[in-house]
């Protein structure tokens, strides 16, 4: 050791200092997207904005008030400070100065009152640099609620939605492709990135080959196939479970009867078989509607295959109906998954057949969970399994595991799994992070200009511009759609 | 019936019996000819599905022979040796290996039966496929049902071992038999085919389908097919789509057996009666319009047939209608030698020889009458006669005594001669009446009228005679009738005038008038008098029959003669002790009115004419 000792420091200070040379961030460049989902509008108030991939594309171009970190943590936004009254229904937001629009005019009290007030129904005043919101009832969830994408804020009265975010759109075709150039005056500091291209509707077949041959930077995968990706070297980001796999029945429970068959059904599905083998590993069994990191008490409800007591439950019903299960035909996974419980559910004596129909006696619904908040992520999942919204406006644990139960014991829905959202990222981006939440945070990421995918041939910008699509062109520094 | 309506109907009945045989005949012909024929198609459109049931099942075998040949397939069967295999590595294999090679079904199957890779049912890896057979791993294709996630379908499946794997893995491959299967059959106009996919414990109307996929007719298809199930033999049924024969098919149902030999699908092959009832409805209206024509030259037939044979025999029927009518001198004309000919000449000679016999008869009663009535002159002549002979010789002898003597006698005997001539004047004329009875002279006259003209006439007599009781029961409702009233009068008066002789004792006497249907009159004088025998009743109308002691015979005679001639009739009915009474029916002669108008003006203008003749006579 006293020998080598200082040779090898030296050694190791000479390429640690290379490796951070070639890792070191570096500004320009722009990175290609691929994304499956097809938005057709940018407005964080489009219904799409519930979706993650939309959700990403609202905090590429958008800030809201305040951001949830990924300890569960309120970090400041727009906002910069807040008070909340004893009470919990009057806040008060004290807002960033010097912040401007993309089109170069200032984020007042009242642009961001007028854009809240959009799809709220909270009563919002402002004045000065500060804003006040006042509730109907007390609610702990506020500044969750207020994180989400939907309450981004927006230029009111704008034609084309003006936003504060890291990168403004440079072109944009609906359902087909958005580039985003960088916001010069970001109140967060100039992204790396000189620009962004994202190409939408995207097959996961066409998204890898895209990724494999070097013409995208980032490409959304399909929960299966991380395990494959993972295997062969790739790159692979993943959120933490934010998207629910159930069954959703149609209709509550007539009878006795019913619910039995229902219980049975829910027994007698092999979760973990499913997971293994379809879902390649990833993703977690689920018992209850959130997942367990989120409430911290998932693990209460059961999720065990338990074939013994769902014949019991069978055995107790003399005929079982013929249950059609529908499922989404674009969503490869869910047709095998679909089949395979059809499989469990005729082990134990029931009759299941598999429809493509809407008004399928069970659908396999996959829902995404647009937060982190317990509260929030269980009104929402409940409106999206049309199983009505308990409208929680508490944090408090017991309540949260009461709302879920009640919603469980109605017998509509089957929690199969909760499953994370999973990227491949090319060698040439440095610095992606994904949050737990699934949003990414690509104004610091960098490319590493010798890897980038814009200098590999074809796959300039250029050559994926669609022509007939509209430019925005600059005016002032602004971008203003014709 | 006439001949001539026998000889039609013969015809005619000849003609219908056979235009319906012939078309029977034909149509039977024609029947057994389109059962062939779809019997023949229906073979040819059977071998044609076996063949290419077979040519499929021969493909499908190749397929799973190289898929089982293939390095993923040994692959896979080396990665199971020994170990549990990954399924979820394998999930997505059997569908793009059946995608490349265009099976519907494949199956990678461990050696014991367990399911690694499914394209049918890319979730059902590790379940075990309880249908596998290995034994079938060298044979050819075979027909098996297949549970999918949507149900089952049937396909014709082939088993194979991976090769050189030592049985460690097994691809069972197949091709749906669906409409699509259906639709490479090549079949002629009006023949269809349609397959039952016999994929579930009771019949369903789900599992039929043609080349355009599920068959809505089911109800009426369902039983053939399900003769089949139950036997595994072919069944071959007529079925009625509608009312209308033209939707008729004809279906042959046939059983395609599956691997365990469980009858696996039905094969229909439906033949449409379309054309056949259309050739037979051809059939048909040929016959009919053959029929039409034939009955038409039967009536031609049998109407000239017909005349020739009952020409003669009306002849013969008018001549015998003329014969009972009275005429004598009737004959036929004799056209033929044959049988009527001979029957021609009979009736001739019959009628001659009946003339010549009822000539000597006419003789006869003529001689008879004569005979009578020269004895009957003589004996009413000889009455009167004889007074007057003793009356002569007793003023013969008168003479011969004083003049005062012969004065009273010759006053006697003159006033008993004047009687007895009177009496002689009398008969003479009664006769000279009966010969010489008058055409009626027909006048409208109201009968009631003269009934009570006679009755008034011998009212007097009546009243004299106190037991005697005189009743007129007239009908008011009486139309006038056609007479001559002087005869009616006449006839009527000597009826009552016998009425009266008949009861000397006294009684009732009826004089009744009666409206008849056919607007005559019916006319009854009855009384109460002592009543007549039957034998009596029977010769009263006899001339010169009388039972009064002083009768010529000749009243009742001359009552019949005048009603005769009145075209009536005159009965008599009676009851000894109780009385008699005769009815005269007298018709309305409405015809006779007018013919004697018709002669009072031909009469008139011949009396103007000869008039006219004679006065330009007389200037001349």
């Amino acid at each position: 050791m006293k020998h080598f000792g200082w040779p090898l420091v030296a050694v190791s200070s000479v390429l640690l200092s290379l490796t951070y040379g070639a890792t070191r961030p570096q500004y320009g460049g722009t990175a290609h997207i691929l994304l499956r989902s097809a938005p057709n509008s940018l407005d964080p108030g489009s219904p799409q904005s519930t979706l993650m991939a939309s959700a990403n594309l609202v905090h590429l171009l958008y800030d809201t008030l305040v951001s949830i970190d990924d300890t569960g943590q309120v970090q400041p936004g727009l906002a910069v400070s807040w008070q909340v009254a004893q009470d919990q229904r009057h806040w008060e937001f004290q807002l960033r100065d010097g912040v401007k629009f993309d089109d170069g005019s200032t984020v007042s009290a009242d642009a961001a009152a007028a854009s809240l007030r959009r799809l709220n129904p909270w009563k919002i005043l402002s004045h000065g640099s500060s804003l006040d919101i006042d509730l109907d009832r007390p609610d702990a969830s506020l500044l969750a609620e207020l994180a989400l994408a939907k309450n981004a804020i927006v230029k009111a009265g704008s034609e084309v939605p003006r936003g504060t975010g890291p990168f403004r759109a440079a072109e944009w075709v609906s359902q087909k492709r958005l580039l985003l150039k960088a916001n010069e005056e970001y109140w967060g500091g100039r992204p790396f990135l000189d620009a962004v291209e994202i190409e939408f509707g995207k097959s996961y077949r066409e998204q890898e080959v895209a990724l494999a041959l070097g013409r995208a930077d980032v490409i959304e995968i399909a929960t299966e196939d991380a395990r494959r990706l993972e295997g062969g070297g790739g790159r692979i980001a993943e959120s933490a479970p934010l998207e629910l796999l159930a069954l959703v029945f149609s209709h509550a429970p007539q009878a006795d009867s019913e619910s039995k068959l229902r219980d049975a059904l829910a027994l007698c599905i092999d979760r973990a078989t499913i997971r293994n083998v379809l879902l390649g590993g990833k993703g977690e069994l689920a018992g209850g509607i959130l997942p367990n990191w989120m409430s911290g008490y998932e693990f209460l409800f059961p999720s065990q295959l338990n074939v013994t007591q769902a014949q019991e439950e069978r055995g107790e019903v003399n005929q079982a109906p013929l249950w059609t299960l529908g499922y989404n035909p674009m969503d490869g996974i869910s047709q095998v998954v679909a089949e395979r419980i059809a499989l469990n559910a005729r082990e134990v004596g029931l009759r299941v057949q598999l429809a493509t129909a809407a008004n399928a006696d069970i659908l396999l619904a996959r829902i995404h969970l647009p937060s982190a908040n317990a509260a929030i992520a269980l009104n929402s999942a409940a409106a999206q399994l049309g199983l009505g919204e308990p409208k929680l406006y508490t944090a408090n644990a017991d309540a949260l595991y009461e709302a879920e139960a009640a919603l469980l014991a109605t017998k509509r829905v089957v929690p199969l799994f909760h499953l994370p959202s999973e990227y491949s990222v090319g060698a040439a981006l440095r610095g992606w992070k994904m949050g737990r939440d699934g949003s990414w945070s690509l104004a610091d990421v960098w490319l590493n200009h010798g890897e980038s995918a814009t200098d590999r041939p074809g796959s300039a910008i250029e050559e994926t511009r669609d022509s007939s699509a509209p430019v925005l062109p600059r005016s002032g520094g602004h971008a203003e759609r014709n | 019936m006439s001949f001539h309506r026998k000889l039609l109907l013969a015809f005619s009945a000849t003609v219908f019996f056979v235009v319906v045989a012939v078309a029977w005949t034909v149509s039977s012909l024609t029947r057994s000819a389109f059962d062939r024929i779809t019997q023949e198609r229906t073979r040819a459109l059977v071998r044609q599905f076996q063949q290419e049931f077979n040519s499929r099942g021969r493909e499908v075998v190749k397929q799973v022979e190289a898929i089982a040949a293939a390095e993923p397939a040994v692959h896979m069967a080396l990665a199971l040796r020994g170990a549990q295999p990954d399924y979820g590595a394998y999930i997505p294999e059997a569908k793009v290996i059946a995608d490349s090679h265009q099976l519907d079904f494949l199956e990678f199957l461990d050696a014991q039966g367990k399911i690694i890779s499914s394209a049918q049912w890319p979730g059902k890896f590790g379940y075990q496929d309880a249908s596998l057979n290995v034994a079938a791993a060298s044979q050819g294709a075979y027909l098996k049902p297949e549970d999918l996630p949507q149900g089952s379908a049937l396909g014709l499946f082939a088993v194979r071992a991976a090769r050189g794997t030592d049985n460690l893995l097994f691809v069972a491959g197949g091709k749906r038999i669906d409409q699509a299967f259906l639709s490479t059959l090549d079949l002629p106009a009006g023949v269809r085919a349609l397959l039952y996919e016999n994929l579930a414990p009771a019949l369903s109307a789900q599992l039929l389908i043609d080349s355009s996929g599920r068959q809505q007719e089911w109800a009426k298809i369902a039983p053939i097919i399900g003769q089949v199930l139950a036997d595994g033999l072919e069944h071959t049924a007529t079925i009625h789509w509608t009312a209308r024969p033209d939707d008729d098919e004809t279906i042959d149902a046939s059983p395609l057996p599956g691997e365990s030999g469980r009858v696996a699908a039905v094969l229909l092959v439906g033949s449409s009666l379309r054309s056949y009832v259309e050739l037979n409805r051809h059939v048909r209206d040929v016959a009919l319009l053959v029929g039409g024509a034939g009955i038409l030259l039967a009536f031609s037939i049998s109407s000239w047939a017909a005349w020739l044979v009952t020409r003669p025999l009306e002849r013969l029927t008018a001549a015998a209608r003329s014969l009972a009518a009275g005429a004598r001198e009737v004959t036929v004309e004799v056209s033929s030698r044959d049988e009527l000919g001979e029957l021609a000449e009979a009736f001739n000679r019959m009628t001659r020889e009946l003339g010549e016999q009822s000539a000597r008869l006419v003789q006869a009663e003529r001689v008879a009458a004569w005979r009578e009535l020269a004895r009957r002159l003589a004996h009413e002549l000889k009455n009167p006669l004889f007074p007057l002979q003793l009356t002569v010789e007793n003023l013969v002898r008168a003479h011969q005594h004083s003049p005062q003597i012969f004065e009273e006698i010759f006053s006697e005997s003159a006033t008993t001669l004047l009687t007895e001539i009177a009496n002689l004047k009398s008969t003479i004329a009664q006769f000279a009446e009966f010969s010489k009875m008058p055409r009626p002279d027909f006048q409208p006259v109201d009968v009631n009228q003269i009934v009570q003209q006679v009755a008034r006439v011998f009212q007097a007599q009546v009243d004299s005679h106190t037991k005697i009781r005189y009743r007129l029961d007239l009908d008011q409702d009486l139309a006038p009738i056609a007479a001559d009233r002087d005869l009616v009068h006449r006839a009527l008066c000597n009826l009552v005038l016998n009425a009266l002789d008949a009861m000397p004792q006294g009684g009732t006497m009826t004089l009744l008038t009666r409206k008849r249907r056919d607007q005559g009159v019916r006319i009854e004088v009855r009384d109460t008098g002592k009543g007549l025998t039957g034998e009596q009743c029977e010769r009263l109308f006899t001339p010169y029959y009388t039972t009064k002691p002083n009768g010529t015979g000749l009243g009742l005679a001359i009552v019949q003669s005048i009603i005769s001639d009145h075209r009536g009739t005159i009965s008599v009915t009676s009851s000894l002790g109780e009385g008699t009474s005769f009815a005269i029916e007298l018709p309305h002669n409405g015809g006779e009115l007018n013919r004697e108008e018709g002669a009072a003006s031909r009469l008139n203008a011949t009396r103007s004419r000869l008039e006219r003749e004679s006065t330009s006579a007389d200037r001349r």
